[in-house]
């Protein structure tokens, strides 16, 4: 893992929409102690805005009411919250052993040779971002892509190339 | 007048108080079992594995003594090759990633990670791959200054900022050898007693 | 060789979807259920030899029973599908599959241990199958399934779904607690055990998707009729993932005690591209590998595995061909371990990094006999019980064959 605690400060304010805020008023009574809200309202913040700055972090602090810098340790330790912005198109790449076992390099070659992003980078305008991930769940159906949150399984090179032309 | 038991620490018999924990009540009769994140102020917490010790017949036979009360007729292993073992691996998991620049840290001469170095271990180093490199003069606010790298994340100081001044300013960021102590952005140490951090370090993490 | 328990609905078209899967069965044990005792369901639970699916294989029923009498708190279950350890794909499929067979099997388990609060702690990567869980909870909560009255009895049930974001070691039954309470996922001390102090300092039980999901079944045709498959001391059905280089890669449902290499070859396909086998990981990533010599003699349950000295874990089984370079695939593993180390303990989090890169050395062939020495013992100290849990004990089966 590499430092993850290096925050980008936005400079503007953050807040709930409409919307987050009454997921986050729902979710709240299902939990005897507030603290339990800190990752669903990381969740919510990150799919309201891609991804989690520090004002984010210090908001959601204040509204669970607990210490920032504890939020702040849960943001980084869990990995699949995004610190910095992601691309319109977010490709993880499974790069663990059943995955690693049928051929997952392919993959991340191709998306480093013809969209020029190597993992953890995003591409010029921003239309994609790599990360390569820790295994998925679909080690049967491997190797597996995961774009936007959906799946991709038993993926190749040509495969990759048929989505990423559907995709707007 | 507290209830004393007796047990047997490498053999020997010693009488002491009754479900204090071994770390406490073997330091009260004079013998040392070396930690880092345990202090009697701050309570267990486990981390930092220096205070294994072996208990016989013991379920399980290797326990955190830190976490383990004294009882009647415990016979405590501190002297045998295994838990020797122990305390040399630990510390040199704690010794790759660490600068040793001794010469120039201001806890040298009162520095735990050094004295059980020389009691416990005196092992060469066999690291022969890049350390990790993190964070330096860390401006933490209240005239403490934090070096990442001195640090042995044994969370002393955190715990301190959330159990006694109720500040919580302080957190243990990230995971794996990238986790590092930190604070939030903007939001540096403010309270009255922030110096004791510096106090409590085992190490040369936290400096004025 | 196949059998259809866990996955008879799974080949049935949406019955994801409440209507569909009551037309197939489902909530059917509920009137069964509330006309026995508690301690009736613990104990038909018992017999039935239910062992824990999550990889430890600890009976089911035993657990319950170390709850606590009388203890004026509220008792929890925790539902884990974090199933985050790599080759292991199984509860995904009840998720998505057949949800409602694991939320029937949630009332069961609720039932028989007085609990009415439980969470389903789910990996955050399962992005889409969260979605289908959450439809099917609240499918089951507008049907009275859940809710304040489930099924019109006087029993309070509420099941809330808690997303993880990317953490292996939550999968770790105590580390899960202190994710939910809304902490970084680090392995408590234990004891005491969460049957005793768990989830809010209140007696919790953990148990895996497929343990729960194995209720139904249990409960509608006895103990009995679960004991009719597998062995003895193994008893019942698994899902178990096949993964790696076979050709028919999948989820498949078999009684245990089968022999490992026939389910590879007549259930699996075989290796795929007429290759030679090199070797297997029978149970997950963590799991010791077994060669082709071991596997000969090895059948897919918790006993011979031990016997192996590996283990039956999840059931995840992965098949290595001739190809594989077993210190690259070493380097693949230490990579996942040490970037899932929580980092609290000294030993995981300072030692796995070193590993990573004395096993880049070897790779880029500046490595010296000092140093495939040092790996080696330090993969053996990782089996050391110097830290608070088992789960960076586990990686070292690669390493070792690569001596």
């Amino acid at each position: 893992m590499s430092d993850r605690s290096q925050l980008i400060i936005t400079g503007k304010p953050f807040s709930f929409d409409r919307e987050r805020d009454a997921e986050f008023e729902r979710l709240v009574k299902r939990y005897p102690l507030r603290e339990s809200m800190i990752m669903p309202a990381l969740w919510l913040a990150q799919d309201q805005e891609g991804w989690i700055s520090a004002e984010a972090i210090e908001y959601i602090a204040d509204r669970i009411g607990t210490y920032a810098a504890k939020v702040f340790e849960l943001a980084t330790f869990y990995t699949m919250y995004q610190l910095k912005p992601v691309g319109k198109y977010h490709i993880c790449v499974c790069r663990t052993l059943s995955c690693w076992l049928r051929d997952k390099q392919d993959i991340v070659d191709y998306l480093l040779e013809e969209i020029g992003i190597a993992p953890g980078q995003v591409s010029e305008g921003g239309r994609f971002s790599l990360e390569e991930v820790e295994c998925l769940g679909h080690c049967g159906t491997a190797p597996v892509v995961q774009i936007n949150g959906e799946f991709y399984e038993e993926m190749s090179v040509e495969k990759l190339k048929t989505v990423l032309a559907g995709l707007e | 007048m507290a209830e004393m038991v007796k047990l047997f620490v490498n053999g020997q018999e010693v009488e002491v108080e009754s479900g204090k924990n071994l770390i406490d009540a073997l330091a009260a009769v004079g013998i040392e079992i070396p930690h880092f994140c345990y202090h009697p102020a701050l309570g267990a917490d486990g981390n930092c594995r220096m205070c294994l010790v072996g208990i016989e017949g013991g379920r399980p036979p290797l326990v955190p003594a830190c976490k383990t009360p004294a009882l009647q007729g415990m016979k405590v292993q501190l002297d045998t090759d295994y838990i020797k073992k122990i305390q040399r691996d630990i510390l040199e998991f704690e010794l790759i990633n660490h600068p040793v620049d001794c010469p120039i840290c201001d806890q040298a001469g009162e520095c735990d990670l050094q004295d059980y170095y020389m009691t416990y271990s005196l092992e060469d180093s066999r690291m022969s791959v890049p350390q990790v490199s993190k964070a330096k003069k860390l401006d933490f606010g209240c005239g403490v200054v934090h070096d990442q790298e001195r640090c042995v994340l044994c969370g002393r100081c955190v715990r301190f900022t959330r159990q006694i001044t109720g500040t919580g300013e302080l957190g243990i960021v990230n995971r794996t050898d990238a986790a590092r102590v930190a604070i939030f952005p903007g939001r540096p140490l403010d309270n009255r007693y922030a110096l004791n951090i510096v106090d409590i370090c085992p190490v040369g993490g936290n400096d004025q | 060789m196949e059998v259809k328990i866990l996955s008879e609905k799974f080949a049935i078209r949406d019955a994801h979807l409440l209507e569909v899967a009551k037309k197939h069965g489902a909530y059917q044990t509920l009137d069964k259920l509330f006309a026995m005792e508690s301690s009736e369901v613990i104990e038909e639970v018992k017999n039935s030899g239910l062992r824990g699916r999550g990889g430890a294989g600890f009976p089911a029923g035993v657990k319950w029973s170390f709850l606590p009498k009388d203890h004026g708190k509220p008792v929890y279950l925790a539902v884990n599908s974090d199933e985050s350890e790599p080759a292991t794909f199984k509860d995904r499929f009840i998720l998505v599959r057949d949800p409602h067979m694991l939320l029937e099997g949630i009332i069961i388990c609720c039932y028989a241990i007085g609990c009415h609060d439980c969470y389903i702690y789910i990996r955050g990567e399962y992005t889409t199958q969260v979605k289908i869980l959450q439809a099917a909870i609240d499918e089951a909560y507008e049907a009275g399934y859940l809710g304040e009255k489930v099924a019109g009895r006087d029993f309070r049930l509420d099941v809330t779904v808690h997303r993880g974001a990317g953490a292996y070691i939550c999968g770790e039954e105590t580390a899960l607690l202190e994710s939910i309470e809304g902490k970084k996922g680090q392995p408590r001390s234990k004891p005491p055990f969460p049957a005793v102090v768990g989830l809010y300092d209140s007696p919790t039980i953990i148990n895996n998707v497929q343990s729960i999901a194995s209720l139904p079944f249990i409960i509608e045709k006895g103990a009995e009729a679960y004991r009719a498959y597998g062995t003895e001391k193994s008893p019942g059905t698994h899902l178990f993932g096949i993964s790696g280089h076979v050709e028919k890669p999948g989820l498949y449902e078999l009684p245990l005690g089968l022999p490992l290499l026939e389910v590879i070859e007549k259930v699996a396909g075989g290796v795929w591209k007429g290759r030679a086998l090199k070797g297997i990981i029978p149970g997950g990533s963590s799991t010791p590998v077994l060669t082709v010599e071991e596997a000969k003699t090895v059948t897919l349950d918790y006993e011979s595995m031990a016997e192996h000295k590996t283990m039956f874990g999840s059931g995840g089984i992965v098949v290595l061909d001739e190809t594989v370079d077993m210190v690259k695939l070493v380097e693949n593993l230490i990579y996942f371990y040490h970037h899932e180390s929580c980092g609290q303990c000294t030993p995981c989090r300072e030692g796995l990094g070193w590993m990573l890169k004395i096993v880049k050395k070897l790779l880029a062939g500046d490595g010296t006999k000092e140093d495939i020495d040092l790996l080696v013992e330090l993969c053996d100290k990782h089996r050391n019980e110097d830290r608070l849990c088992s789960f960076s004990c586990l990686y070292d089966a690669g390493a070792q064959l690569s001596e």
